[in-house]
């Protein structure tokens, strides 16, 4: 009887690992002062990856990448999550559409395992 | 600053007005009047104000998909409308025409389709507007800038209308009902990229890029997108989404074609018969 528990909790342990491992890997943009911290941000390529984007300013932003096909307003101090990808090896503009000269970014996608 | 208005403000206005053109050219065909006009810009103003100022909550449903699926949703619908306006339209005979019941059906879809345009539109200028209420010494270019872009947008609608409005009939109502067709098809593969965002759908690879054709960034890029949907790098169910609600549309439009032809020829049978 222990060891069929045992057996059990190892296999449930080994299912949850991998599936979280499946989840996709969530990366930050934050929003000061019109700026996006960071300017430029590596992702791995062919894979799903979660953007949750933080804007500390007061006013509303929209994230906007005419490349990346995605576009959604982030309201003043509050946050978003949106997803990109899989994505070929490449550089995706995005810019902030309510303040585009300053809020500008990349999204750089990298070959896994490109140092 | 003041560019940057005019440009936000422009795209936004510029989509609704192309709608609010084609609509009207159909109204005016069938002597529907205005009221459905004004009935959806109440409408639609109130909607926008609405969403606008509950989009924070709107945006934390469903655990951050709120926002997205509430667009999915409206576009959705204004595709069903569209459609249902391009099938009134082609479908009608004079007995039809001239029933209340017919022409209350037309306009009450010509009124919702362009409320829940006004709405996706407005919320959009609304918080862009708001956000400079605390920025005194922006407010002043912002409001300008608005008012400009705006301005650009009806003369682009206003345009767009005259030029449709000049075309002889029948060749009218197919051009206005076609090309709402085309604005049903842009809706509905709007749908896609919006859901894929929130990870609720799996568009697929990416079908091609035209980008060094026709930059979307581009005015001629631009016009596209409001007209008909351009997207220089649609995904795969992207473009067969699009594809697939420009067939439905054009089996109503086949359908009017076909029912013209139908009546002229027992037009000049007659008058052969009778001669």
């Amino acid at each position: 009887m222990n060891t069929l528990i045992k057996q059990l909790f190892l296999s449930l342990s080994l299912i949850t690992l991998s599936v979280s491992c499946l989840a996709a890997p969530i990366f930050e943009i934050h929003i000061r002062d019109h700026l996006f911290e960071p300017a430029e941000l590596r992702i791995p390529s062919h894979t799903k990856v979660k953007l949750l984007v933080i804007n500390h300013d007061e006013t509303p932003e929209e994230f906007e990448s005419y490349e990346l096909n995605r576009e959604k307003i982030i309201m003043g101090n509050a946050k978003a999550v949106l997803f990109v990808g899989p994505l070929e090896p490449g550089r995706y503009p995005f810019f902030g559409e309510f303040n585009p000269k300053t809020a500008q970014g990349m999204v750089i996608v990298e070959e896994q395992g490109a140092p | 600053m003041l560019l940057n208005a005019v440009i936000i403000i422009l795209r936004e206005v510029l989509e609704a007005s192309l709608l609010v053109s084609l609509l009207l050219v159909i109204a005016l065909h069938f002597k529907l009047g205005k009221g459905w006009l004004f009935a959806a810009l109440t409408a639609g103003l109130i909607g926008a104000v609405s969403l606008a100022l509950n989009l924070q909550v709107v945006s934390e449903w469903f655990e951050y998909t709120g926002q997205e699926r509430l667009d999915a949703a409206m576009l959705l619908v204004i595709f069903i409308l569209l459609l249902l306006i391009v099938n009134l339209a082609m479908l009608a005979t004079e007995q039809h025409i001239i029933k209340p019941t017919w022409r209350l059906s037309l306009q009450s879809c010509m009124a919702l389709v362009l409320s829940f345009a006004i709405i996706r539109e407005g919320a959009e200028i609304y918080i862009y507007l708001s956000s400079f209420v605390n920025h005194p010494q922006q407010i002043g270019t912002v409001y300008v800038g608005s008012l400009i872009g705006a301005a650009i947008g009806a003369s682009a609608g206003a345009l767009f209308f005259y030029s449709i409005a000049a075309i002889k009939q029948p060749l009218q109502l197919f051009i206005a009902t076609g090309l709402s067709g085309l604005l049903a098809a842009a809706a509905a593969s709007q749908i896609v990229p919006l859901l894929e965002q929130v990870d609720l759908l799996n568009a697929g690879p990416i079908l091609w890029n035209t980008s060094n054709i026709i930059d979307e960034q581009s005015v001629l890029g631009q016009l596209l997108y409001a007209i008909a949907g351009y997207e220089s790098s649609p995904s795969t169910l992207q473009a067969s989404v699009y594809l697939g609600g420009l067939l439905l549309a054009l089996v109503g439009l086949l359908v009017g074609v076909l029912k013209l032809r139908h009546r002229q020829l027992q037009t000049s049978l007659s008058v052969n018969a009778n001669g």
